[in-house]
């Protein structure tokens, strides 16, 4: 058993214990004791467990799904694209997957919601890939003026559907981010697709930290990079894309987390795949919480509160490598 | 061609458009009418339609088109980085915080605060360009890469951030924000008028009075020292000159990208380095893109109008993308 493995249980404790503040604070607080009897003892004929279970539990559950899947889409990203500043919402995979869902929802009305999840991964991927290929891998500087442009230029095509076809209400949920108006249904649907998808990551972590020493290291070691860049990418891109359908636009929170955690643990993916998931669906689920105490503000705002600041210290610490 | 033709060129292009943009729209415009405005026979109809709702537009789009290509010519000189714009690095984001500020805490009609509004999204993009710039001081120098790195993230952020006070906005506060984030020109009316036009002009004399240290500034910053210049000195004068321009045209034009970075380029492939002609030929550019594109959103669904910010991008981002695959290196 490796040392490292050791904070694992404080870590699992500590996802225990923001599922439980989650559901307690929010518009209203509800006491310790509703919370474990929602759990434990469901009454549906009290009005308080009723609220507690249809509303706040898929929404809290489906934030903390949420967290996991971007900040590992995050990690891995990062690793692949040999850029420290990757995160879904950068290489334009959001803006993609937003408006593939919108036009999913103006073409297919009556879509479910696995169709809506499968066109956001659909638009996600095209974008991301597009991206990815055409700045070629070449430095941070590029990747990120892609993104930001193509974000910006996919945002307009949006906005000019939604104001078109007046689709408005739809729309404002998935540009703002948030987990309101999940469903039991959609989070069981979601979770074992990306369970799925973090299990085939693990498996690939030797390989992700091959790619992680460069390309020709990755070579000279024997290792068919280009299957695995290929591999692993698309594996991230779906866990985005996915996390897109359920909760819009999230930003900074795939590029925060995996940095806090490459500090503490290194860089081995088998640790820090793990690590970067609970802490991602600890700090979203905490995020949103606070979002919903502040008058249903959106979750984006709050991170981007503690994002931006740290993200401008990742600049200006790794500064000498960008300019 | 000579560079005399490619601006007669230019020129009659942007006249065109121009004149366009008078005839047509909701109430279409003859010549008989125009003829008969010239000979001051015109009907109230024509004479309110002509000169209180065409011609304040036209001049507000006019003169921020310039404004934000300037500004945008003067962030990619700074930078040394062609791909640089206001839109890009967080103006328009400030401004909109600005305009949040403005709609949460000041109740009322936009007509009964002409000037707050306008105000609070100027003051709101220069502090954002000013902090941005500042933090991308390394060591005493200012890194460019660094700057536009910020200002990426900072655009990211603070337009996470807005949305915080949207939770308390009701239904017309939101749709106010929308339209400023859809670049919906709303200066539209002579007062707008008065207070932006004046000031970019005179800003945009300041910038030519700089022009000859904006072209130096091309070369690497260490040699330019050893000349004698103070850099940074230099680039605080026109980072503060540009963020005033964009600034001022987001404030009375909404949140409007690409413009700042197109103008610039398509004036680079026609006229070389020159800097004296660069700042005309941007001016003159940018004027043509955004009249253009507020044209375009007149017409293409009418009567339906598409915001002017919307339009620019769906042109601007494919020129973007194409820039982007043909740079070599960033």
């Amino acid at each position: 058993m490796d040392r490292k493995w050791y904070p694992l249980p404080i870590v699992v404790m500590g996802i225990l214990l923001s599922f439980v503040l989650a559901m307690m604070f929010g518009t209203n607080t509800y006491s310790l004791n509703q919370v474990f009897d929602v759990i434990f003892n469901l009454d549906m004929t009290d009005q308080s467990h009723q609220i507690l279970y249809e509303i706040r539990l898929p929404r809290v559950l489906g934030a903390l799904l949420a967290g996991f899947m971007i900040s590992i889409s995050g990690l891995v990203l990062q690793s692949v694209t040999h850029n420290e500043l990757s995160e879904p919402s950068i290489l334009g995979v959001n803006a993609g997957a937003n408006l593939a869902i919108i036009l999913a929802a103006l073409l297919l009305p009556a879509l479910p919601f696995i169709g809506v999840m499968a066109s956001g991964f659909i638009g996600g991927m095209i974008v991301g890939l597009f991206i990815l290929s055409m700045t070629r891998y070449r430095s941070p500087m590029h990747l990120i003026l892609a993104g930001a442009g193509i974000s910006l230029l996919l945002y307009a095509v949006t906005d000019f559907l939604v104001i078109t076809f007046n689709l408005g209400q739809y729309v404002a949920f998935f540009t703002a981010g948030g987990a309101a108006g999940q469903s039991m249904s959609n989070i069981a649907l979601v979770f074992p697709i990306a369970v799925v998808l973090v299990i085939i990551l693990l498996f690939l972590s030797k390989e992700l930290d091959v790619l992680l020493f460069g390309d020709e290291m990755a070579v000279s070691l024997g290792q068919n990079q280009a299957l695995y860049r290929r591999v692993t990418l698309t594996l991230a891109i779906m866990l985005a894309s996915m996390a897109v359908a359920m909760v819009g636009n999230v930003v900074f929170l795939g590029l925060l987390v995996p940095h806090i955690i490459k500090m503490l643990f290194g860089n081995l993916h088998r640790f820090t795949i793990v690590y970067t998931g609970l802490a991602g669906a600890i700090i979203f689920v905490l995020s949103d919480m606070l979002a919903r105490m502040f008058n249903e503000t959106p979750v984006n705002a709050i991170i981007a509160v503690i994002g931006l600041p740290f993200f401008i210290y990742i600049i200006k610490k790794r500064g000498a490598k960008y300019a | 061609m000579r560079n005399q033709f490619k601006f007669i060129i230019i020129i009659a292009l942007l006249v065109a458009i121009l004149v366009t943009h008078l005839f047509t729209g909701t109430f279409s415009l003859t010549w008989t009418d125009l003829l008969n405005i010239l000979t001051n026979q015109a009907s109230a109809d024509v004479r309110l339609v002509l000169f209180e709702f065409r011609m304040p537009r036209i001049l507000v789009v006019l003169v921020c088109g310039a404004a934000l290509a300037l500004s945008g010519l003067i962030l990619q000189v700074i930078s040394k980085n062609p791909l640089a714009d206001p839109g890009i690095i967080g103006v328009n984001a400030g401004s909109g915080f600005g305009v949040v500020l403005f709609i949460t805490f000041i109740s009322g009609s936009m007509s009964q605060h002409l000037y707050a509004l306008p105000l609070m999204s100027f003051v709101g993009g220069l502090l954002t360009v000013l902090i941005i710039f500042f933090l991308s001081f390394i060591g005493g120098a200012f890194k460019s890469n660094i700057f536009i790195l910020i200002g990426i993230a900072t655009a990211m952020g603070v337009t996470g951030f807005v949305y915080v006070f949207t939770s308390v906005f009701d239904e017309t506060q939101m749709e106010m924000l929308n339209r400023y984030f859809a670049g919906n020109i709303w200066g539209d009316t002579w007062p707008f008028v008065y207070i932006s036009v004046p000031y970019i002009l005179i800003i945009s004399l300041f910038v030519f009075f700089r022009i000859r240290e904006m072209g130096m500034l091309n070369l690497d910053d260490e040699m330019l020292t050893g000349f004698g210049m103070n850099v940074n000195k230099e680039k605080i004068i026109l980072i503060v000159l540009s963020a005033m321009l964009s600034s001022l045209a987001v404030s009375v034009c909404g949140a409007i990208s690409f413009i700042g970075l197109i103008a610039p380029h398509i004036s680079r492939m026609l006229f070389g380095q020159n800097m004296k002609i660069l700042f005309f030929s941007s001016l003159l550019i940018g004027s043509v893109l955004l009249t253009a594109a507020d044209l375009l959103g007149k017409l293409i669904l009418a009567p339906a109008i598409i915001p002017t910010g919307i339009v620019v991008a769906l042109i601007g981002g494919p020129y973007f993308l194409w820039l982007l695959m043909r740079a070599r290196q960033i």
